[in-house]
């Protein structure tokens, strides 16, 4: 194992994990913040240009016009049968959203990264609606919330997705700014260990000279079981994503589970909040917990399959849960909130707070505010932190 | 691109190969100028080819679980031109090498896919496009390749706007290679796309052909009515070879337009002023086209 690592930012940690992971073709439509991933690819794709070695993997990077585009793109290199990979960001998540269910629909296992931005009025900076909008896509969804985290977890949706038990596509996230362009040390694993670890992309369907298929035709009667298989692929993936971590932790010593748990044991209290805000919110509950307070943390970070059961189990025996949502659905409300509060019997103290939204920085006073506003508040209520 | 140099050869119909990549027993409508275009085209591109098409009239044609293709075929809704781009660099990547055939509506084409068009024509992506042209949207929707005056499902008194030229905006895009062609000229197409397949980039044919169903005439006359569009000069058939423009059909005279609409049901909005209209633009088209002055031809 190794004893120091690099500084990564969250770009470089995810473009240092697709080489790993051999991507040969990187269709991107650059747009801010994620085109920091895309400058980082296209430095990578001039050196192999100006020194080409034999050893090298051609990385297929190009730029394309439009978000929708990009996505196409990848949807039928990756349809070849050849490892892809693309990014995204807000506004130009949306632009694609017609082709994300065509991927999922495709069964195309192609990995995405997003950094996750607002999206109207117009603004760059970091929050959530964009990547949980992406909920109803069929797409299998990671939510980092470290570049640690980032690296692992791309190279390791690589191989849930191309399991032929899964066949599905999948999003990482990554945070705009507090994680793209923030560096953290990251240990990097050995092309070795990921060789190993990563065995070559088979699809038993693919575009094929040798063995034609019309892939994507119109679809009449059957389209209920082709929907039916989809979820069964998403209930699949459950399973081999937990698998998958294991792998890793006994090859690598890390592993992350579907939600991650801080302090949750005897927790009377949690807070539920996703990406780089638990590590803010994470200070707040040590401070918190070194003064007999009895409070823990859940993050979730697989969001589709969504890890029901898990949240049901981490939850049952706690009193009263926060749900800190860093994205807001307009006469509805936050959409973690809601996913969770699915998740639980009807009787369990439950209360939204909407925070973090355009890239609002939430501060560890923050969240012993909320903390202090969910032990004191008399019923459950959506609480805007401006 | 050395799988070709073989189907370079084919100087008449007699010489194409028996075998189809394209079969029958596909959803087509009767008489389907498109569907004659795919066949040709399969024809001369045979087995090592990949075809791209966006949803529209084509993508129709197979509909799960069954497939009229014998090569390998994906539907990508609008942008189709960018999945073609994507197979390309991944196929490059990896080493490989396949015709890869954008067969698009003009619908996807002249509108909601222009943009990813422009983009791979820049990008010089090694694809062959086709655009099949029934001058409508699958539903006879009005697009920018509807003519003058045509009825269409939703321009029910005749479009009362002009059709825009896609081969001077490709041509824009210094492509090696833009033509147009014409299902009822299989010939002058067959060797177009040949002569396409020497060149390195996106090579662009705009190709016509008659709907039976959309334009209003039997399914029996679609040879005749593509014959008539050239016959009177609203479809002239040329090519621009690295930048050289050429007609390569040249009727000694023209027919007059008149004989043209009244093959049509689309056209029967169409008011004597209009018509005169039509055909003065025609006989001044003409005439530029005739002289090589390609760049000066005011499209309708």
């Amino acid at each position: 194992m190794p004893t120091k690592g690099d500084l990564l930012s969250g770009s470089e940690a995810v473009v240092l994990a697709t080489q790993l992971a051999h991507v040969q073709c990187a269709p991107m439509y650059p747009m801010i913040p994620q085109d920091d991933i895309v400058e980082h690819l296209s430095k990578l794709h001039a050196e192999q240009l100006t020194r080409p070695t034999k050893k090298q993997t051609p990385i297929g990077f190009f730029t394309t016009e439009s978000p929708s585009a990009e996505l196409s793109a990848a949807i039928a290199s990756a349809a070849t049968g050849i490892r892809t990979f693309t990014a995204s960001t807000g506004p130009s998540l949306e632009a694609m959203k017609e082709l994300m269910y065509v991927a999922s629909a495709m069964r195309i296992p192609l990995v995405m990264a997003n950094v996750s931005r607002s999206l109207a009025p117009a603004n760059i900076w970091n929050d959530h609606t964009d990547i949980l909008s992406c909920r109803d896509t069929g797409w299998i969804i990671f939510m980092t919330s470290n570049n640690q985290e980032a690296l692992d977890t791309i190279i390791q949706t690589y191989k849930i997705a191309e399991n032929h038990k899964v066949l599905l596509p999948a999003i990482v996230n990554i945070d705009a700014f507090f994680q793209s362009h923030t560096r953290e040390n990251v240990f990097v694993p050995s092309e070795r260990s990921i060789d190993s670890f990563l065995p070559k992309l088979k699809l038993s369907v693919s575009l094929d000279i040798s063995n034609p298929v019309s892939l994507n035709p119109p679809v009449k009667s059957e389209y209920m079981e082709f929907k039916a298989q989809q979820h069964i692929a998403m209930k699949n993936a459950e399973k081999i994503i937990r698998n998958i971590d294991e792998e890793w932790d006994r090859k690598f010593h890390r592993r992350y589970g579907l939600i991650e748990r801080f302090h949750m044991e005897d927790a009377d209290y949690a807070i539920v909040v996703a990406g780089t805000a638990s590590e803010i919110a994470k200070s707040a509950v040590s401070e918190l917990r070194s003064q007999g307070e009895k409070v823990g943390l859940l993050r979730p970070r697989v969001i589709r399959p969504w890890p029901k059961n898990d949240i049901r189990e981490s939850l049952k025996d706690v009193k009263r849960i926060a749900v800190v949502d860093q994205d807001f659905m307009p006469g509805s409300g936050g959409v973690l909130y809601q996913e969770v509060r699915a998740s639980l019997p009807a009787n369990i103290f439950c209360t939204n707070f909407i925070a973090g939204l355009g890239g609002q920085r939430i501060s560890k006073k923050d969240f012993l505010d909320i903390y202090k506003r969910l032990k004191e508040s008399e019923k459950e209520e959506e609480v805007w932190l401006l | 691109m050395n799988e070709n140099e073989q189907s370079e050869k084919i100087q008449s119909l007699n010489d194409l190969p028996k075998k189809d990549f394209f079969i029958g027993g596909s959803n087509a409508c009767p008489g389907c100028g498109a569907l004659i275009g795919l066949k040709l085209a399969l024809k001369v591109l045979e087995k090592n080819t990949i075809v791209v098409s966006s949803f529209g009239c084509v993508t129709l044609l197979t509909t799960y679980p069954k497939t009229a293709f014998k090569v390998p075929f994906i539907h990508i809704p609008s942008e189709s031109v960018a999945a073609a781009s994507g197979i390309w660099h991944a196929l490059k990547s990896a080493g490989k090498d396949a015709n890869i055939l954008c067969y698009v509506g003009d619908g996807a084409t002249y509108d909601s896919g222009l943009q990813a068009l422009s983009a791979a024509a820049t990008r010089k992506d090694n694809i062959i496009y086709i655009c099949y042209n029934n001058q409508s949207y699958t539903g006879h929707h009005r697009s920018s390749a509807t003519p003058y005056g045509a009825k269409t499902t939703t321009t029910p008194l005749g479009s009362v706007v002009f059709r825009k030229s896609l081969a001077k905006i490709m041509a824009s895009h210094n492509l090696h290679y833009i033509a147009t062609a014409n299902v009822a000229y299989p010939m002058d197409f067959i060797k177009k796309l040949q002569k396409a397949l020497s060149f390195p980039g996106v090579k662009f044919i705009d190709l016509l052909t008659p709907c039976p169903i959309g334009w209003g005439f039997d399914s029996s006359n679609t040879i005749e009515v593509g014959r008539m569009a050239v016959q009177t000069g609203v479809w002239p058939l040329y090519e621009i070879e690295n930048k050289k423009f050429s007609l390569t059909v040249a009727p000694q005279r023209l027919e007059p337009v008149e004989q043209y609409f009244v093959m049509q049901k689309r056209f029967s909005e169409l008011k004597s002023g209009q018509k005169e209209r039509i055909q003065e633009h025609i006989k001044k088209e003409w005439k530029q086209l005739l002289h090589n002055k390609y760049w000066d031809v005011a499209e309708y």
